[in-house]
């Protein structure tokens, strides 16, 4: 009995998360690659980038300059994961 | 699981220079492609190597220790705050690049366009890089490390019995027979 509710379940399921997927991808439909309508922040790091940070590396001076808290939280997520883990398979003695 | 002594030797050959080429990319992740998640990450790879080739008990001994490994972690975020700190006490808020274009540490002045790069530009930059490098080195070093710990490894003498252990019975016809 309870194989059978299974073997129905499971088709039924997938047909729900692929259509729960197209319903998602709607709005997507007609949308180019590459072109995106508003650049003005784009622009602005383009130009401004290397006179303001003083980094060759665009990417770089987006990530620790212009997005520093956003690396200081990541580097505060990696801290607690890391105490999760020595948590996790200390031995107890 | 004991490895032989090529694996051994090639592991204690290896791992400096990929910890050099892991702090290259810390250094220069305001010039070229990387940073300090990516550089961190490259250097964990020599602990992970040592780790392995040698067993964790042998490997400890090639390693720093765990203490200092866990140190590292912490130096590298007290670091990344100290930095952002220290622009307040420089007068801008908190976070802002006020070492950048003033002549002092890493305060050369770059040449906008493309350019191949001064190492002394960028500000905090540089030193935000140095302090996430040895962050995600710790982190990823200690996370190995206490997973390692975790495992219960065999010794050389273990690794022998049990391979003869396996080997020798099949010679005879009634484990074959068992077998089948």
């Amino acid at each position: 009995m309870e194989k059978d509710t299974i073997s129905i379940a499971k088709p039924i399921a997938i047909i729900l998360i692929a259509a729960i997927i197209l319903i998602l991808l709607l709005p997507a439909i007609g949308l180019t690659f590459g072109e995106p309508r508003i650049t003005d922040t784009d622009d602005y790091y383009v130009e401004n980038t290397q006179e303001e940070t003083g980094s060759a590396n665009a990417v770089t001076a987006i990530v620790f300059d212009y997005r520093g808290f956003d690396t200081l939280g990541e580097a505060t997520v990696l801290f607690v994961a890391v105490l999760g883990v020595i948590m996790l398979f200390r031995r107890i003695k | 699981m004991t490895s032989g002594l090529i694996a051994k030797t090639a592991a204690r050959l290896l791992a400096p220079l990929i910890i050099i080429f892991g702090f290259y990319i810390v250094m220069h992740g305001h010039l070229s492609p990387g940073g300090g998640f990516q550089g961190g990450a490259v250097t964990a790879t020599a602990v992970a190597l040592l780790v392995v080739a040698y067993t964790l008990h042998d490997g400890e001994n090639h390693l720093p220790s765990l203490k200092n490994i866990k140190l590292f972690e912490s130096a590298g975020l007290i670091l990344f705050i100290c930095t952002a700190l220290a622009a307040i006490a420089a007068g801008s808020g908190f976070l802002v690049n006020w070492l950048a274009g003033t002549g002092g540490l890493f305060g050369n002045a770059l040449t906008a366009g493309s350019t191949v790069g001064d190492l002394w530009t960028g500000g905090i930059i540089p030193i935000l890089n140095f302090a996430i490098g040895i962050e995600v080195f710790g982190a990823l070093s200690v996370v190995l490390l206490y997973m390692f710990k975790g495992l219960r490894e065999t010794t050389k003498a273990e690794d022998d019995a049990a391979a003869a252990q396996t080997t020798a019975p099949a010679k005879t016809k009634k484990n074959r027979r068992n077998r089948k």
